[in-house]
Order: C-alpha cells, then sequence, then structure tokens
C-alpha cells in the first residue's frame, strides 16, 4: 500500500468507517495471526488475541501518529498483547498440557529426512523448516520466544527491542543471543530426527 | 577479544549492531581462528533459515466476524450493528441475526420456565417483573430476582454475574439464557454469533446451518459428531428433537482430503491443517409455535477415526416464533 492510500485508510478508519476497517482486517489478519502465533505457540490463543488486536487498532486509531508504518503500529499492539497474555498466563499458571495444536506440529516436524540447513530451496523443504522452526519456537520460554519474534521477524532494532521490552541493552543482546542459540540447538535437533 | 567474547559477538555482529570498534576486533579475531570462523559462518547460515522460515506467513482464519461482534457488542450496538452479512460461515440466518439476538434472550429462558408462562404471551418479564396479566401466563420472577432476568441474586453472585442487570455483558442475551445454555454470562465474546443457529417455528420450517472446524490431520479420517445438550425445557425437548441431519460439506483446501461422504458426516484422510465445513439441518416440525423464544444448546465435535475428539465448540438454537419482537421465556422462578 502506498502512503497516500494509507493516509486515506487512516482517515477513513478515524471517521469510524467500518468498511475501511473490514479493508484493514483483512488486509492485516494473516500478518497479525503469524505473529501472535509465533509468539504465543498456540494458534487458538492467537486467533483470540488477534481479535482483541483488532479492536484495539479500531479503539486507539485516533493515536496513530503516522510516524511510523501503520502495519508498524498495529505490530506493536499485537506484540504488546501477546506480552500482556503471556502474562496472564503466567499469573495463572501456564496450561499443564501443551496444546494440541503443539503436539500436532511436533509429530508432524519429526523428521523424515536427515536434510539440514545447506540444500538448495524446495517448497517441500521449506515447508519442512517452517514446521521445525515453529516447534523450535515453541521450546523457548517465553522472554526468549519474544526477543527472537520481535528481531527476526518484526525486524526491530535493538533500541527499539529495549524499548518494548524495558531491558537495558547489553541484556537485550546477551538475552537474544541465547534465545538464538537455544532455537538454533533445537532446530538442529528436530533436523536430525534426535528431539 | 577473547574466543567466548567473540562468541557472545555473534548475535549482534549478525545483526550489525556492533559499534565500528567492537566489529574490527570481532574480524580480526575470526581471521586469527579459522574454527570460531567457521562456527560464525554456520550461526549466520542457521539463523539465516530459521529467519526466512519464520517469514512465512500464516493462513489466519478469517477474524473479520468476530471482530465485529466484539466491536459490536463493546459498543453496544454502536457499531456494526447491521453488518452480520460479514459474518464468516452462512451460520444462522443472516438477516435474522439481529432479530437473533433480541430474541435470544427470550429463548432459553422458555426452556427454563413452564412453557405455561410464556407461551401464549409470548412475554417475558424482564422489564417488566410484574406484567402477569394478559392471559395470566406470564412468569413473574422470584422476589430475590432484583434484575427479573431469571437467575436469582444469590445464584448470579455465585456466577460473577451483575444481579441488578438482566444482561450483565450487554451482548443481547439475557444472563439466564447463557448461564442456562453453559455460556458465561459475563463475558461479550460468548456466545459469539456464529454459534447462534435461528429456526422459525413454523411448520416445516428447515434450516441448514453451517459451521466451520479446523484439524490438523494425520491422514486419519474426520467425522462430525452432533450432541444435544440437556434443558429445562417443560416437555423435556432438546435441539436432537429439532435435528434432523448433518453433512461433511467442503475441505479447504480441497486436496488435503482424500474424499468428502456428505452423509455419513465425514472427511477422508485429512492431512494438514484444513478448515472443515459441515452443514446441519433442523426443522421445526410441530403446529404450535410458542410465544417466546426458546433456547436448545448443542455441541458439535470432529472425532478421529480411533475415537479422539479432536475439536469440540457449543451453539444455541433458537427457536423463534413469528412477531414483531418476540421475547426470550423466562422461568417462572428464578433459579
Amino acid at each position: 500500500m502506498v502512503a497516500d492510500d494509507e493516509q486515506q485508510l487512516v482517515a477513513r478508519l478515524r471517521r469510524r468507517d467500518e468498511a475501511a476497517f473490514n479493508q484493514l482486517v483483512r488486509l492485516h489478519q494473516n500478518a497479525v495471526y503469524s505473529l501472535l502465533v509465533r509468539m504465543l505457540g498456540d494458534r487458538m490463543e492467537a486467533e483470540d488475541v488477534a481479535q482483541d488486536v483488532f479492536v484495539t487498532v479500531f479503539k486507539a486509531i485516533d493515536s496513530f501518529r503516522g510516524d511510523s508504518k501503520l502495519s508498524t503500529w498495529i505490530h506493536r499492539i499485537a506484540s504488546n498483547h501477546a506480552r500482556n497474555r503471556l502474562k496472564y498466563q503466567g499469573r495463572r499458571g501456564r496450561r499443564a498440557q501443551r496444546p494440541l495444536e503443539d503436539a500436532t506440529q511436533e509429530a508432524s516436524a519429526a523428521p523424515e529426512t536427515g536434510s539440514r540447513l545447506s540444500r538448495p530451496d524446495h517448497a517441500v523443504e521449506a515447508l519442512e523448516a517452517e514446521g521445525h522452526v515453529q516447534a523450535a519456537l515453541a521450546h523457548l520460554d517465553d522472554e526468549q520466544r519474544e526477543l527472537v519474534v520481535l528481531r527476526d521477524l518484526q525486524h526491530l532494532s535493538y533500541e527499539e527491542i529495549q524499548g518494548l521490552t524495558g531491558l537495558p541493552s547489553g541484556t537485550v543482546k546477551s538475552r537474544l543471543h541465547r534465545a538464538r542459540l537455544a532455537l538454533q540447538e533445537k532446530f538442529r535437533q528436530l533436523s536430525q530426527g534426535t528431539k | 577479544m577473547t574466543p567466548e567474547q567473540t562468541r557472545q559477538a555473534f548475535s549482534a555482529a549478525y545483526d550489525g549492531e556492533l559499534t565500528d570498534e567492537e566489529r574490527r576486533a570481532f574480524d580480526a579475531t575470526l581471521a586469527a581462528d579459522a574454527e570460531l570462523s567457521r562456527e560464525y559462518t554456520a550461526f549466520c547460515a542457521a539463523l539465516s533459515q530459521a529467519s526466512a522460515a519464520l517469514q512465512e506467513p500464516l493462513d489466519a482464519p478469517d477474524l473479520l466476524p468476530g471482530v465485529q461482534q466484539r466491536l459490536r457488542a463493546r459498543s453496544r450496538g454502536r457499531f456494526y450493528a447491521d453488518k452480520f452479512a460479514e459474518r464468516a460461515g452462512t451460520g444462522p440466518v443472516g438477516p435474522l441475526a439481529v432479530v437473533l439476538m433480541l430474541l435470544a434472550v427470550v429463548a432459553v429462558l422458555s426452556l427454563f420456565v413452564a412453557l405455561t408462562g410464556c407461551s401464549t404471551s409470548g412475554r417475558a418479564q424482564a422489564s417488566q417483573p410484574d406484567a402477569g396479566t394478559g392471559g395470566g401466563a406470564a412468569p413473574a420472577p422470584a422476589p430475590d430476582d432484583r434484575d427479573a432476568d431469571g437467575v436469582c441474586d444469590g445464584t448470579e453472585l455465585l456466577i460473577g454475574s451483575d444481579p441488578d442487570t438482566a444482561d450483565s455483558d450487554a451482548d443481547g442475551l439475557p444472563d439466564f439464557v447463557e448461564a442456562a445454555s453453559g455460556f458465561d454470562p459475563s463475558d461479550p465474546d460468548v456466545p459469539g454469533l456464529d454459534q447462534l443457529a435461528s429456526l422459525r417455528a413454523q411448520p416445516n420450517a428447515i434450516l441448514d446451518f453451517e459451521l466451520r472446524a479446523t484439524a490438523d490431520g494425520m491422514g486419519q479420517g474426520h467425522t462430525g459428531l452432533f450432541e444435544a445438550y440437556e434443558t429445562l425445557d417443560p416437555e423435556g425437548l432438546t435441539a436432537r428433537d429439532y435435528f434432523v441431519s448433518g453433512s461433511a460439506v467442503s475441505a479447504e483446501p480441497p486436496d488435503n482430503v482424500r474424499d468428502v461422504q456428505p452423509g455419513a458426516e465425514r472427511f477422508g484422510a485429512v492431512t494438514g491443517r484444513t478448515r472443515l465445513t459441515f452443514r446441519l439441518r433442523f426443522e421445526y416440525h410441530r403446529d404450535a409455535a410458542p410465544g417466546c423464544v426458546l433456547g436448545y444448546p448443542f455441541r458439535y465435535s470432529l472425532k478421529t477415526d480411533d475415537g479422539q475428539r479432536v475439536a469440540s465448540r457449543d451453539f444455541l438454537l433458537l427457536v423463534l416464533p413469528d412477531g414483531a419482537s418476540p421475547e426470550y421465556c423466562l422461568p417462572l422462578t428464578c433459579v
């Protein structure tokens, strides 16, 4: 979407134009949902939180100042919602049982080939890698998963991550590094079939 | 930089977050240590692949209907009050949905109530606790039901609803309807509009209600299962009494299933994440129509061939009498 189109859309959103809002949801729902699945590790939770994200967007559109892209602003709201949900889950005690989806994904991610990182791109392999990464992500703790998603999915700078998480700069660096090592190790295990 | 310090800097180096001075030291260490250099190369390769995989967008379910429903509930109908046609799926009849929301309140209540209480007057007394005239049929709420919604004040405290508000979560369904149907009367998001099925109380009226379930298939067949909850209907009716048949309709993506067996409510050999659509047919086969809206909760589940229930969801069948604005049936005394 070019800037002018986005400005027009925002103007319509500020008028609480429902058709414009429908357009916005359909435009961004895959990205928001993907982000939330990565952060929460549970598709049903992600669907629930994603709906709340768009409700917040609808209510808070007047506070969008336009100094970033609309998608960035929406992703930030999604990140905040995900963090709140994780905190809420933490207070209530995490699910004793892993969600079915995780179990399914892990099962489907069980490698049948020993392929690893350096083979040429191939659709099947890409899907396999996607499953492995999601399964590996699910094994990180909440903070590690969040840092990986913020950096490697949302491409936020360290400074932005610092602002969002409240962690000191050095802590962001070291924890992100540990998170990536943990992700890499789990990814390697899944790829080799040694969960 | 020591080798360990260099390892700790892998991420920052990969992200270009090292200062010029740090970068020079980092590069110098790698240049002098071939093993460390290979380690860094492997680290970058793994991270690149993981990042690339993370960029793959997932297909979201259609979020719009749920978002609209939340906005409508939270704005108390100011937004999306007439946009039910936007709903995903073909759940209850679109144009009826608004009416449904109004009617639903009366419906379940009447289950609870003796039909004698509301069937002739068609009036619940959520707003008129003492309106017991006309046919002498209107039920009178118990004295300890301040909001006259059929749920006693003590019960409301127990279940967390507001004893002074007949519809605590302002979602259009009175507390009694939700509580009697197994939904949380304090949560505006349940039941969702796609969980309401409306059947006209006219002889031979048919409702085809479509619902969707998502399966993460591993090659097994998936079969739908309809189950009716017990109700407080004085005649002992449940959703089963209106249910005619269920059928498997379609799968998305279609290639994820081997075959669709409509009459058996079954999809054969489901592989991968697949959205399955079922159609439930209900029929009103009685001669007389109730005077107020009746509600019958039911559950629809997805089972795999080995009998494992992999998904289930609750719904509410509303039986709607003709009339401009029928209300939900209320119990004669609060519960």
